[in-house]
Order: structure tokens, then sequence, then C-alpha cells
């Protein structure tokens, strides 16, 4: 079976410097994968290649075995759901509206929502607990209300892959939580995830680790290898370090739910 | 706001038509002489003021309230699209263009009228009028957004419209310096008038209305995925070139067919939108009509307020709004309501 997103040696070029230099990685359904990385690694620049909201200036993005810049853009759109990072959107429409905007692809510019995608985008503001905010305008909310509605948004679309960048900002430790089970619930369904994170101990979570330095790939692996492990500490100029957690946490999700094993202490 | 803003928007439209029925009957009523009491303004016999009424109040009510409606939707167009709260077809050069093409075409009818001669001259110089200020109204806005390099800037944006605004003005002087005939027409136009608007301006104000309004609304949903930003729109399969073409074009057929009939008349298209989110929590879909709506109303009240205010003389209704609309912008930059600089 071909993977839901791949990509092959992909760059994206600013004026004479590679933001993103040759990178090559494969996200597999039902797979969770914590993309981590310094300031200025990249991170951002390759989840926007990965959605193909910005064209790569050299290698490809492959989604299903067909390249993404020839896939028509609704049908691309239904199959991967992309969060930007904080900041840009701010506007005069309602949370619920928002929310409903994640299944523009599904009906079209023309259509309009029936009541499938009005269930949909209802579920999706429950699982980003935003359905009480749903009448507010997206101007008059917090940081991490504004977060979460642009979070369901992205959840209403339903695609099989999923990509959030910085998914965690301005999130309190409750939200954060509830992310975290919401990712895991749906990727136990079989979706693709992708998520920016710069929470260390909340991306040793995630079923991979994959480390990005100055735009390349510097280390891929599962929490639980300690080459990925020590790459992880030299990649952030080890200003933390990697402990073990000695008392497992308690869990409370099914499925491929796994118990905290690892945390990241700051090294100051 | 929230209370008001939770409304049923249907209630808004609903109020809002009301109040332009009510408006269009003070302006079929009120003279050239206003409303000041005593006044021959007032006067409803029907035998002397029938044929007043439908050659000369009736179309100019209509049209008065068309031009407003073309400009809230180009208005509301602009700030959807550019993601601007600020933007309006005045403050983007397209207004200016299209005022250039107007004077260009006004400068050339001398000739043209002595060539054709009558009433085809008429109507020619009429879609020419059309056809020049559309032209003139892409123009300034390709224009405005090449020097901004794009609308990502809301500030530099309106300061390339202001630049585009002041050469296109220059050079519109320019044309009147070399054929002085349009002079008269220019002055007319430059003040915004809805004084000399009769039913062939009002057939083009409806037509061009009756285009851009339901064009303008398939692409609402577009719009409503701006809000979140270019990359997310195009995140949610949006098609940004043809939306940004067609929306575009759609602002300057909304601008040239106004500006062609009644002259510049500013922060109509900047104000009306502005309303209607003060009153409601609305998509695209219910705000582009609302907008219409909106700054129909105002140009109507502009307009009954322009041939009243110095009774028996008439104000151009551009300068009413202009003063108006000014410190309502002023008011906006000045309160930080919170809204994006």
């Amino acid at each position: 079976m071909t993977a839901p997103l791949a990509t092959r040696g992909v760059g994206h070029r600013i004026g004479s410097r590679w933001v993103v230099d040759d990178v090559s990685i494969e996200v597999g359904a039902g797979e969770w994968i914590a993309l981590v990385g310094p300031n200025g690694a990249g991170k951002s620049t390759l989840l926007s290649l990965m959605a193909g909201v910005l064209p790569a200036s050299r290698g490809s993005v492959v989604c299903e075995g067909r390249e993404l810049a020839h896939w028509p853009p609704r049908e691309r759109a239904r199959r991967i759901a992309w969060l930007a990072q904080a900041g840009d959107a701010d506007g005069e429409i309602s949370v619920r509206d928002v929310a409903l905007l994640g299944r523009l692809p599904h009906h079209g510019l023309l259509g309009s929502p029936d009541a499938t995608d009005l269930t949909i985008a209802a579920a999706a503001m429950a699982d980003s607990e935003v359905d009480h905010l749903g009448a507010r305008r997206l101007s008059e909310l917090s940081g991490g209300e504004r977060q979460r509605a642009l979070l369901a948004r992205a959840l209403a679309v339903e695609a099989p892959v999923l990509l959030l960048d910085e998914p965690t900002a301005h999130l309190d430790a409750p939200h954060q939580r509830t992310l975290v089970r919401t990712l895991r619930r749906r990727v136990a369904t079989g979706v693709a995830a992708v998520t920016v994170l710069h929470d260390l101990t909340l991306a040793l979570l995630a079923d991979r680790v994959v480390v990005m330095v100055g735009g390349r790939l510097e280390a891929q692996g599962t929490p639980d290898d300690p080459a990925l492990r020590a790459a992880l500490e030299a990649a952030f100029d080890h200003a933390f370090v990697i402990r073990a957690l000695s008392q497992a946490l308690p869990v409370d999700q099914p499925a491929n739910a796994r118990a905290p094993r690892w945390i990241a202490v700051p090294a100051c | 706001m929230s209370a008001a803003s939770q409304a049923r928007p249907w209630a808004w439209i609903r109020s809002a038509r009301g109040l332009a029925l009510c408006l269009t009957a003070i302006g079929l009523l009120a003279g050239v002489m206003g409303l000041a009491a005593g006044s021959e303004g007032w006067s409803l016999d029907w035998r002397a003021d029938g044929d007043l009424i439908a050659a000369i109040r009736a179309p100019r009510t209509l049209g008065a309230f068309c031009t407003g409606a073309l400009l809230g939707l180009a208005g509301a167009i602009a700030q959807g699209l550019f993601r601007n709260p600020l933007a309006d077809p005045y403050l983007l050069g397209s207004a200016a263009g299209a005022g250039l093409g107007v004077t260009l075409v006004l400068a050339a009818e001398g000739s043209l009228g002595r060539i054709i001669g009558g009433v085809a001259a008429g109507w020619l110089l009429k879609l020419g009028l059309v056809g020049a200020a559309f032209a003139g109204a892409l123009g300034g806005v390709v224009l405005t957004l090449a020097l901004a390099r794009g609308a990502g800037r809301p500030l530099v944006l309106l300061l390339c419209g202001v630049v585009v605004g002041v050469m296109a003005g220059a050079l519109s002087d320019l044309a009147v310096m070399l054929s002085p005939a349009a002079l008269r027409g220019r002055q007319a136009f430059l003040l915004g008038n809805t004084g000399f608007l009769g039913w062939d301006s009002v057939a083009v104000l409806a037509i061009a209305g009756a285009v851009a309004l339901p064009l303008a609304r398939r692409s609402a949903r577009a719009l409503d995925a701006l809000v979140l930003g270019e990359a997310t729109a195009v995140s949610l399969g949006v098609n940004l070139p043809r939306q940004r073409l067609l929306l575009v074009s759609l602002m300057a057929l909304a601008t040239g067919a106004a500006v062609a009939q009644a002259g510049l008349i500013a922060f109509v298209g900047l104000v009306a939108p502005h309303i209607v989110r003060r009153c409601a929590t609305v998509t695209h879909a219910t705000l582009l009509p609302l907008a219409a709506l909106a700054g129909g109303v105002l140009l109507l009240v502009a307009d009954v307020a322009a041939r009243s205010l110095i009774a028996p003389q008439e104000l151009p209704v551009g300068v009413v709004t202009a003063v108006t609309g000014g410190l309502y912008l002023l008011l906006l930059l000045h309160a930080g309501t919170g809204r994006r600089p």
C-alpha cells in the first residue's frame, strides 16, 4: 500500500538559502510523527510543502503515490488538512462558520453545507472544546480559544492526513491533554498525523520523532531509541536532558495509546 | 456587540429594506429645494409634479441607491479579498483610475459627438464611459497591487493606493488642460453628483449590479476561507489566482459603473461593510448583499442630505460622503477597536 504522504528529496529555497534541503520522510497510515528542531530549522516550511500550500524548489511531495502538484486542488484538500502556525487568522466570522470552512473541500465553493457537514463540524468543535463558543467571532477570542477554533476547522476536514503546525501554541495543560487525546483517537482510526511541536515531552509521546536542524533531516526514530534521544539532545545544544520516568503515568485511552515514558528536563 | 451580533441577519435585512423604501419615498418627494419646511420641495401636486418625479426624481433616487449599492459591494469584496478592513475602491486607486478613464473619454467626446451626432452618440458615450471607467478601475487597482507587491501589508497597500490616486488625478488634470471642453463634465464628476442620473444611468447601474452581485456571491465561500489566511484558503482547495482575478474584476466593474454614472463618491464602500459587521456576525454570502443594501441606504441618506442641508442650494453628494465618511474613518483609526491595523 502506498503511503498517505511522503516527501522525496524535497527542498525549498529562499534567495540563495535552502530553508528545507533534501528531506525525504514517509508518513504511514495510523502513525503520529512529531517534527522537532530548534528555531529556524525549517519545520514549518516542510509542513507547508507537505500540505501543498508552498511549491517545492526541488524534489516532490507524493500523496497516495501521486505527486501533490498533480492533484486537483479540491481533491488534495480533501486528503490533507493543514493547520497554519498561529497568528495569521483573525476575522469577523463566527467560530461555527470557521469550523464549517473545514467542509469546504467536500461541498465546494458553489455548494453549501448539508446535514452531514453540520454534524461533522459540530463533532470537530466538541473535539477541540469550542462547542460553547460557536456564536462568538474569531476576533473576540483569546489566543488559546482561537487556536482551538482553528484546530476544529482542521479536524472538520476529516482528512486521512493531518498536518498541524504547533497545535499546542497558546493552549493550557488541560487543553494540551485534550489535543493529544483527540490526535490519538484520530490516529487510531488510520489517520496519518504530523505535528510540529516545541514541547519535547509532548513530542516524545508520538510514534516517531523526526529531528530537523538547519533545513536538513538530522535524525528520526521512536522515542525508545537511545540514538534518537541522543540526537535530540544534541540538536538542541544539550539545553535539556531526556530522563526516563520511573513511574508510568496513568493513561485512560484505548487503542495505541502509550504511557508517557520520557520527560525532557531543562538543563539550566 | 454580542447580543446584536447573535440576532438573525434577516431582521437587519428587513429593517434596512424598510429604511430604503422610506428614503426612496422621501427622495421622490424632495425637490432640489430640499426638505426645508414651506419650500416648494414638499409640494405634491400630481398633475404638476408627476412628470418631474418620473423624469428627474425617480431616476435620481433609484440611481443613488444603485450607485451606493455598487460601492458597498465593491468595498465588501475589497475588504474580504485583501483581508484588510480599510480597503475601499476609493483608497485602492480603482476609483481614481475610473475617474481618469472617464476624463479621457470626456476629453475625446467633442470630436466624437461631431462625427456621429444625436442620440446614438449619447448612448455610445454612455457605454464608452462605463467601459473606460471599468478599464481605469481595473488598471488602478492592478497598479496599486503591483506597487504594494501584493495585498499582504495593509498600510503599504493603502499608501500605494493613495500614490496611484494622486498620479491618476494628475493625469486627469493634464487631459483637461489639453482639452478644456472636458472641464465642466469633469468638475461635476470629481465632486460626485447624483443630480445627472437619468433612466439610462439607472439601467447601466442596475445591469452592473445584476451581474456583479450574483457572481461575487458565488465566491463568498472563498472570501470566508481567506479570513483564515491565504495559505489556509489554498489548503482548503480554493483556486486563489482565479478567485483573485474574478473578484478584482467584479470590484472594478462595480466601481467603474458607479464612478462612470455618479462620479467619485468616497467612503461609501469603506463604511457600508463596517456597518453590517457592526450589526451582525455574518459570512460573506450574507455580507455581500447586506453591504450593497447598506451602501444604497447610505447614499440615499447622503443624497437627501445633500439636497436639504443648504436648501435651496444643493451640495454635491460626494462632498457629504467625503466629510462624514472621512470622520468615520478617523474615528475607526483612533478608537483602535482591537481590529487589525
